[in-house]
């Protein structure tokens, strides 16, 4: 049975997508992490609760608890928008938690929805996990569009959790199944 | 006047985890009965990696043990405080045999009005598997909020459960005058 490169069975799942391409995480890009990080506090709590640490901790804390982070970089010209990340991993209960964000530049563009989907099909595809968690606090727009709400499934609001532009907001915590993001993705 | 939080509940007392105490933590993380609740998930560790993570991420932590026998029935730990925003998770874990006293719920209350008088926090959380939750709310008798539920959490016994998310929220039962109710009571 003859059969292309694109159906081999241990063919790496695609980590370029529309917009955007997921790269691997060098140290050449601690500098844009750290500037990304402090300009979106909220997106990192998971890994910089408190303050904003010294950019050499910083650096050395960058793979704590990672399972597995690429750099998103746009496909136009190369340049590194946003940071996805998949933390607190639980093999014996298949499922870990997903972070990240873009730069408030990228907002709007279609860029996050790209780099988002192209991760969770890359961790669905590397994993044998069943489900995804994804912590947002309620001013971000996840979980807002009809397609997404058929994917991720609310399953927490944490009231009054996290604190951003002077007040309290509460923090949702959704899930994404295998088998629904297979069912809208229309991928295994 | 300047009152000290209290460790000492009804039935047991709060008591700092000296290095004494690690044999017996490590045979309540490793049984079969209850190490299936902490962090290693039923994986049995090496003691010395056991000991490396155990204050991993700790806010602080006690060993509890009844004040009758005086011998340790259980862990008690506040974890993954974040000060900034006023909030931190608290679990535990008992001997089997303490299970069915009242001795768990004491040293909770009495853990719960040391943090909310220690720091300056506004809600502590707790993730209990499902089978568990209900039991334990009611028999804290405080207010608490259910806030999530995450769905096959978790996979113990040959099934999936569910983890139930539950709040105490500082301004619901935790005035300065309820947790010095709580200590009076307790001590």
């Amino acid at each position: 049975v003859k059969s292309s490169a694109n159906e081999h069975p241990l063919r790496p799942p695609s980590r370029t997508g529309r917009w955007v391409r997921l790269d691997d995480v060098g140290p050449k890009d601690t500098e844009f992490l750290y500037r990304l990080t402090a300009e979106l506090p909220f997106a990192f709590r998971w890994r910089n609760s408190g303050p904003l640490p010294a950019p050499g901790q910083f650096a050395a804390g960058l793979w704590s608890g990672v399972l597995e982070q690429f750099i998103v970089v746009t496909r136009e010209n190369g340049h590194p928008v946003g940071l996805v990340a998949a933390y607190g991993a639980s093999q014996q209960n298949r499922h870990l938690h997903v972070g990240g964000g873009l730069l408030r530049t990228t907002h709007g563009s279609g860029l996050g929805v790209d780099a988002f989907r192209l991760f969770f099909q890359h961790l669905f595809a590397t994993w044998d996990i069943k489900k995804i968690y994804v912590p947002a606090p309620q001013f971000t727009l996840l979980g807002r569009s009809s397609r997404a709400q058929r994917i991720v499934q609310l399953e927490a609001t944490l009231t009054k959790h996290t604190y951003s532009s002077g007040r309290f907001w509460d923090q949702h915590i959704y899930a994404v199944y295998r088998d629904q993001f297979a069912l809208e993705t229309r991928i295994v | 006047m300047l009152t000290h939080p209290s460790l000492t509940g009804r039935w047991t007392t709060l008591t700092p985890m000296v290095p004494r105490f690690n044999q017996f933590v490590y045979e309540l993380a490793t049984n079969e009965e209850t190490g299936f609740r902490w962090r290693f998930g039923g994986a049995v560790p090496s003691p010395a990696r056991f000991e490396e993570g155990l204050w991993s991420g700790v806010l602080c932590q006690f060993v509890v043990q009844g004040r009758k026998m005086g011998h340790p029935i259980g862990m008690i730990s506040a974890y993954a405080q974040n000060l900034a925003e006023g909030h931190c998770w608290l679990g535990g874990v008992f001997s089997t045999r303490a299970q069915s006293t009242g001795m768990p719920v004491d040293a909770f209350a009495t853990f719960i009005a040391y943090i909310f008088s220690t720091w300056n926090l506004r809600k502590i959380y707790m993730e209990l598997p499902e089978y568990n939750a209900g039991k334990v709310q009611t028999s804290l008798g405080m207010r608490t909020n259910v806030e999530g539920r995450l769905r096959e959490h978790f996979f113990f016994d040959g099934r999936w459960w569910d983890s139930v998310i539950f709040a105490l929220d500082r301004t619901d039962h935790f005035s300065e005058e309820a947790v010095s109710g709580i200590r009076t009571e307790g001590g």
